[in-house]
């Protein structure tokens, strides 16, 4: 955002030209994270999932500690005799159970590893903007996309249909048996309107007409 | 927008999940590969002093360090739990005058500043339905504007309307404060298509 064409309006009174430059690019930088933020997915979900077998890792270690030091037995199970055969593994141990449990708890560990590492990204882009910062679902580009393919084609309001990738937005129309759909004019209208919406990333425009008609009202 | 400590949670997720993957593929390991089960066994004896033959003594001392462990562990994940969400505040702008030199403190509340901005962009006719909310972002203050446009709204067209209103606000605030609009999909409203106007 460019913070020198306001600060001449004087919108404060008081604080001039210096004080709405800086806070211009202390905006850049919360602009940057919020946009990055806004357009990566949360772990919250798998965190807490984490956070909770933690937390029974310890509460289990915590009650076998208390069953130890106050010499009690749960269920007629030591915790001491756990521990020894626990150490003389594999003997005494059922190789289908154990080997079932151990391959859970190790695709578990996959599964964070993974939520932890990878990024992910949320089905998004970012709008330029001189004020704002501007994140948009896919969803909302695809239905303005196919919106601006039927205005050019007067099409019905089913009749398109609009897919957006990172990259790409593809509209596929299906007219009515019989009707002619003015494609170029589609394509023209749908990148007109992507290069009013300005997205980051930049996305190309592609119209597809299906072949097939269709037989309805 | 919230305030969660992203790099903690991650940091977390990889030790976890690194000492989940270990400890599975270590069993499996110990079960069907004869030499891991002999290595494994070198390693038991150092867990002597926590099986049943041990001296009390040994026995107390080291079940008392598992103890400890445990509950070091679960704090650690309580902490980790509690830096989740949250972010919210109440209040938009709090101003105690030093700058101009004249006595007494300005607060606005964020309520103000959701009425204001909530029934302006409201009557927009591309809005479906909308939330505003006010975080704290790096110490300042930020505004979340979550617009669920009407099926088929011009994106550029919500974008620009906001503009003009975040202007006004910026002119009653007398400070621009950073603002995130966020035009989502679904919600109340949306499956309607754009109203004529």
């Amino acid at each position: 955002m460019s913070a020198g064409d306001v600060a001449g309006t004087g919108t404060g009174g008081g604080n001039g030209t210096t004080g709405t430059g800086g806070t211009g690019r202390a905006h850049d930088r919360v602009y940057r994270r919020v946009v990055r933020r806004e357009t990566s997915a949360s772990r919250s979900g798998t965190v807490v999932v984490a956070m909770l077998v933690l937390l029974v890792i310890a509460a289990a270690a915590v009650f076998a500690a208390a069953l130890v030091l106050l010499d009690q037995r749960v269920l007629g199970i030591d915790p001491r005799d756990v521990v020894d055969g626990a150490a003389r593994a594999p003997r005494g141990l059922d190789t289908t159970i154990t080997v079932g449990i151990a391959a859970i708890v190790a695709f578990l560990g996959l599964v964070f590893l993974a939520q932890g590492l990878l990024p992910q990204r949320r089905p998004r882009h970012a709008m330029s903007s001189d004020r704002l910062a501007v994140v948009v679902d896919d969803e909302v580009l695809a239905s303005a996309a196919a919106r601006a393919a039927r205005s050019a084609t007067r099409l019905g309001p089913d009749a398109a249909v609009g897919t957006v990738g990172r990259r790409t937005v593809d509209v596929v129309l299906r007219p009515a048996a019989g009707v002619d759909v003015p494609a170029v004019a589609a394509t023209e209208a749908v990148a007109a309107e992507f290069v009013a919406i300005d997205t980051e990333p930049p996305v190309t425009a592609r119209v597809r007409v299906q072949p097939t008609g269709r037989v309805d009202g | 927008m919230n305030a969660t400590n992203r790099g903690l949670g991650r940091t977390a997720l990889v030790i976890v999940g690194l000492a989940l993957l270990v400890a599975g593929v270590g069993t499996i390991l110990v079960q069907t590969v004869p030499w891991a089960s002999s290595t494994w066994h070198d390693w038991g004896r150092s867990l002597g002093d926590l099986g049943a033959g041990a001296p009390r003594d040994a026995s107390v001392t080291m079940w008392t360090w598992v103890l400890g462990g445990g509950v070091v562990l679960g704090i650690l994940a309580l902490v980790v739990l509690s830096t989740l969400g949250g972010g919210r505040v109440g209040t938009v702008v709090e101003d105690d005058g030093s700058s101009s030199g004249v006595a007494g403190t300005v607060r606005i509340d964020s309520a103000a500043v959701q009425h204001a901005l909530s029934s302006a962009i409201g009557v927009m006719p591309e809005v479906g339905s909308l939330a505003v909310d006010v975080y704290r972002v790096r110490g300042g203050r930020a505004i979340r504007i979550k617009v669920r446009p009407r099926r088929g709204a011009s994106p550029r067209a919500i974008t620009t309307g906001v503009e003009g209103i975040v202007a006004d606000l910026d002119a009653l605030l007398g400070d621009r404060l950073p603002v995130l609009l966020e035009i989502a999909r679904g919600g109340s409203g949306s499956g309607r298509t754009d109203r004529v106007h």
